[in-house]
C-alpha cells in the first residue's frame, strides 16, 4: 500500500504529468499513423528517456505505449487502415459507422473503451505483477533455464501461419544473443577482433534495428503505399458528447478488458488477438449480436478495451519474470534496461520508487488519452499529412541519435544498422521478427542457466536430471510442452474444420 | 516467387554455416552452445528449402509478397547506402552538420515535389529541436566532429 501511494504521489507530479501528456500525444500520433507503431514509437523516445530521471523518462514511454494503441483506431474508423495491427477488429464496425456519418461517435467510443480497457490492464498489473515477482525469487538456474525454453516456445505460437520459420527467427535471435563473451567464462565469440563486439550485441541498438529500421526501409521502398486520409476527414461529424457516453457499455468494457488482460499475459498472444476476442466476447455479451458488422458501436467498444487492456497484461510477464510476451514489451523491456532495472522481484522492492510511478503513469496517460481522444481524435487524423519524407529521415535521425546515446559509440549505430537490414531482410521473408527478438533475448537466459546448473551439478547427466525432481521446472517444462503443441492442435482443427466445410 | 524464397533461404543457410566454420574458432569451453545453436539453424533452414521445392514440384502457389521491382531495389539501396554514409559523415563532420545535409539530400531523393525551401527549413529545424532537446534540456552526449 506504502508504495502505492508512493507511485501515485510521484507520478503526480507536474513534471512526470507534463510527460506524460506529452507521450500520449506523440503516441497517438504515432498509432494514427499506418505503417508506425507504438513499437516504433518507444523506440524512437528511448534516447529522450535516457536524459531523464527513469521514472519520468519511462511513464514517457508508458505514454506513448498507451496513446499509440488507441491511436490506431482513429485510422481504423476513418479509412478502415487500421493505424496498428491490433486496431484492425475496430474497424470492421468503426469504419461502417464512419460511412454511416457517425465518425465521430465511434472515435468518442474507441477513445472510452480504451480508457476502460487500460484502466483494466493497470489494476490487473498493479494487483498480479508484485505476488508473480515474488514468486520469481524461488528460480535458481534450472527455473531460469525452463523459463527461457518456455518463452522460446511461444515461436511456435507466434509463427502459427509457419512454424519452421518462425523457429529459423528464433534461432537467429539465438545466434545474435551468441556474440560477446560467453556468460560463463568470459571467452570472446564471433567478435571478429571488435573491442566494440566483447560486451556482445547492446539490448536497444539491436531491438530498434530489428523493429524500427526495418520499418523504414519497408516505409521507403513501398512509398506509393502511404495512407490519404483528408477526404475520411469529412466524414466527422458535430455530435454533442453526453454524460452517458463515458460508459456506454459498463460490462462490455468490463468482460472484454478482462479478457485482453489474460490474453497479454499469455506472452505472444499479442494485440490483434486480443482485439478479436474482445470484439468476439462483446458479440457474444450483446442484446443484439445481428448488428455487429454492419456500424455497431458496440463492436468498437469490445475491442477497442480488450486491445488497451492488454498493455497491462503484457507488462506483468515483462516485469516479473523477463518474458517480453510482444514486441512493444521488447522494446519497453530494453528501455527498463537502460535505466538500470531489471526485471524481477527488485523491481517491485529496490526500485520501486520508479516502478510504482511507471504503473501509474499507465493510468494517467490513459486519463489524458480518454481528454484527448474525446476532444481532438480529428486533428490527430492530420498527422498523416506529414510527408512521408521528412518523416522517414526525421526517424532515422532518431534512432541514430539513439542507439549512440546508449553506449556513446558509434559501434552500437552500425550494429543498429545490421540488426535493421537483417531484420528486413527476414520480414520480406514472412519471419517473425519477434521470434528473433524473443530468441535474442532468452538465448543468454538459457545458456547461462544451463552452464550454471551443469557446474553447480558436477556432470551434465546429473544436470539434466535436476530439471526433473523441481516441480517449478516440470511445470514450466510442461507449458512448454501444450505451447508447442497448441499451434499444432489448432491448425489440424483448423484443417478439419474447413475440410467439413468444403 | 519461389526463385525470391529459395536465394533467401539459401543466404540463411550461408548464414548460418559462416557462423558454424567460425564457431571452430572459439575456445572450446564456450563452443558448445555456438554449436548446438547453428546446427539447429542449418537443419530448419534445410527442412524450409526442402518443403519449399517440395511445394514447387507440386505445383502449389506460394503465399506471401511480390519479388521487389527494380525501382525497388534501386530504393533500397539508396536508403542503406545513405544512412551507412550519414553515420560515417556524423563521425567525421559532427552530427549537427550530418544531420543537416542528410535531411535535406534525403527528403529531397525521396519525394522532390515540395518547395526547395522547405527542405531546407525542415533540416535546420530538425537540427534546432534535436539540439535543444537533446544537448540543452537532456544533457545528452552527442557525436562530434569537425564541424558542428
Amino acid at each position: 500500500m506504502e508504495n502505492i501511494i508512493m507511485g501515485m504521489s510521484l507520478a503526480l507530479s507536474p513534471s512526470n504529468l507534463l510527460f506524460a501528456l506529452l507521450g500520449t500525444l506523440l503516441g497517438i500520433a504515432f498509432g494514427a499513423m499506418p505503417g508506425l507503431s507504438a513499437t516504433m514509437g518507444i523506440a524512437v523516445l528511448i534516447p529522450v528517456s535516457y536524459g531523464m530521471p527513469p521514472a519520468t523518462g519511462l511513464i514517457l514511454l508508458a505514454g506513448v505505449y498507451v496513446g499509440a494503441s488507441y491511436g490506431g483506431s482513429i485510422s481504423a474508423i476513418l479509412v478502415n487502415t487500421p493505424g496498428t495491427p491490433s486496431a484492425a477488429a475496430t474497424g470492421w464496425d468503426g469504419h461502417p459507422m464512419a460511412l454511416k456519418g457517425h465518425a465521430t461517435e465511434a472515435l468518442i467510443e474507441s477513445a472510452v473503451a480504451s480508457f476502460w480497457g487500460t484502466v483494466v490492464g493497470f489494476i490487473g498489473l498493479l494487483t498480479i505483477a508484485p505476488s508473480l515477482a515474488s514468486f520469481s525469487l524461488k528460480f535458481s538456474s534450472q527455473e531460469n533455464v525452463c523459463l527461457a525454453i518456455f518463452g522460446l516456445t511461444i515461436i511456435a505460437t507466434l509463427s502459427k501461419k509457419n512454424i519452421i520459420k518462425g523457429l529459423i527467427g528464433g534461432v537467429v535471435g539465438l545466434l545474435l544473443g551468441c556474440i560477446g563473451m560467453d556468460p560463463q567464462y568470459g571467452y570472446a565469440r564471433f567478435t571478429f577482433g571488435q573491442m566494440s563486439l566483447m560486451t556482445g550485441f547492446p539490448t536497444v541498438p539491436t531491438i530498434i534495428g530489428i523493429y524500427s529500421i526495418s520499418q523504414l526501409l519497408s516505409m521507403v521502398v513501398d512509398r506509393d503505399a502511404t495512407v490519404n486520409m483528408d477526404s475520411s476527414l469529412n466524414m466527422l461529424n458535430k455530435y454533442k458528447l453526453k454524460l452517458k457516453d463515458l460508459c456506454y457499455y459498463p460490462i462490455t468494457y468490463l468482460w472484454c478488458g478482462i479478457v485482453g488482460m489474460i490474453v497479454g499475459i499469455i506472452p505472444a498472444a499479442g494485440g490483434s488477438i486480443s482485439s478479436f476476442m474482445g470484439y468476439n466476447e462483446a458479440r457474444r455479451l450483446s442484446k443484439t449480436p445481428e448488428l455487429f458488422g454492419t456500424g455497431h458501436r458496440e463492436g468498437v467498444a469490445g475491442s477497442e478495451s480488450a486491445n488497451n487492456a492488454l498493455i497491462g497484461g503484457t507488462l506483468i510477464p515483462m516485469m516479473t519474470l523477463g518474458i517480453p510476451g510482444n514486441a512493444v514489451s521488447a522494446v519497453l523491456m530494453g528501455a527498463l534496461m537502460l535505466h538500470g532495472l531489471t526485471p524481477g522481484n527488485d523491481l517491485f522492492t529496490v526500485k520501486a520508487s520508479i516502478t510504482y510511478p511507471f504503473i501509474f503513469g499507465i493510468l494517467i496517460s490513459a486519463m489524458i488519452m480518454v481528454i484527448v481522444g474525446l476532444s481532438c481524435a480529428k486533428y490527430f487524423a492530420k498527422v498523416n499529412k506529414i510527408p512521408q519524407n521528412y518523416l522517414a529521415a526525421g526517424i532515422l535521425v532518431l534512432t541514430v541519435l539513439g542507439s549512440f546515446a546508449c553506449e556513446n559509440s558509434y559501434a552500437s549505430v552500425y550494429i543498429m544498422l545490421f540488426c535493421g537490414v537483417l531484420g528486413y531482410f527476414l520480414k520480406r521473408m514472412h519471419i517473425d521478427l519477434s521470434a528473433v527478438v524473443l530468441g535474442y533475448i532468452l538465448g543468454p537466459l538459457a545458456e547461462r542457466g544451463l552452464t550454471r546448473t551443469f557446474i553447480r551439478t558436477g556432470s551434465v547427466a546429473a544436470g539434466l536430471q535436476s530439471f526433473v525432481t523441481r516441480p517449478i521446472c516440470i511445470a514450466l517444462l510442461a507449458a512448454s510442452l501444450i505451447s508447442c503443441a497448441y499451434p499444432l492442435i489448432t491448425r489440424h482443427l483448423d484443417a478439419k474444420k474447413a475440410q467439413k466445410g468444403n | 516467387m519461389y526463385k525470391k524464397e529459395k536465394l533467401g533461404l539459401l543466404f540463411l543457410l550461408a548464414f548460418f554455416v559462416f557462423f558454424f566454420l567460425v564457431t571452430g574458432t572459439v575456445h572450446k569451453d564456450a563452443r558448445m552452445y555456438p554449436y548446438i545453436v547453428c546446427i539447429l539453424g542449418i537443419a530448419l533452414t534445410s527442412i524450409q528449402m526442402g518443403m519449399t521445392i517440395s511445394k514447387e514440384r507440386r505445383g502449389e502457389t506460394l503465399n506471401g509478397e511480390e519479388a521487389m521491382t527494380k525501382t525497388q531495389s534501386h530504393y533500397l539501396i539508396i536508403a542503406l547506402a545513405s544512412s551507412i554514409l550519414y553515420v560515417f559523415m556524423a563521425s567525421i563532420l559532427g552530427f549537427f552538420s550530418a544531420t543537416f545535409f542528410y535531411v535535406i539530400l534525403f527528403s529531397y531523393w525521396h519525394t522532390n515535389t515540395q518547395k526547395k525551401w522547405m527542405y531546407v527549413a525542415v533540416a535546420l529545424g530538425m537540427d534546432a529541436v534535436i539540439y535543444i532537446t537533446f544537448k540543452i534540456l537532456l544533457a545528452i552526449p552527442l557525436p562530434n566532429g569537425l564541424l558542428f
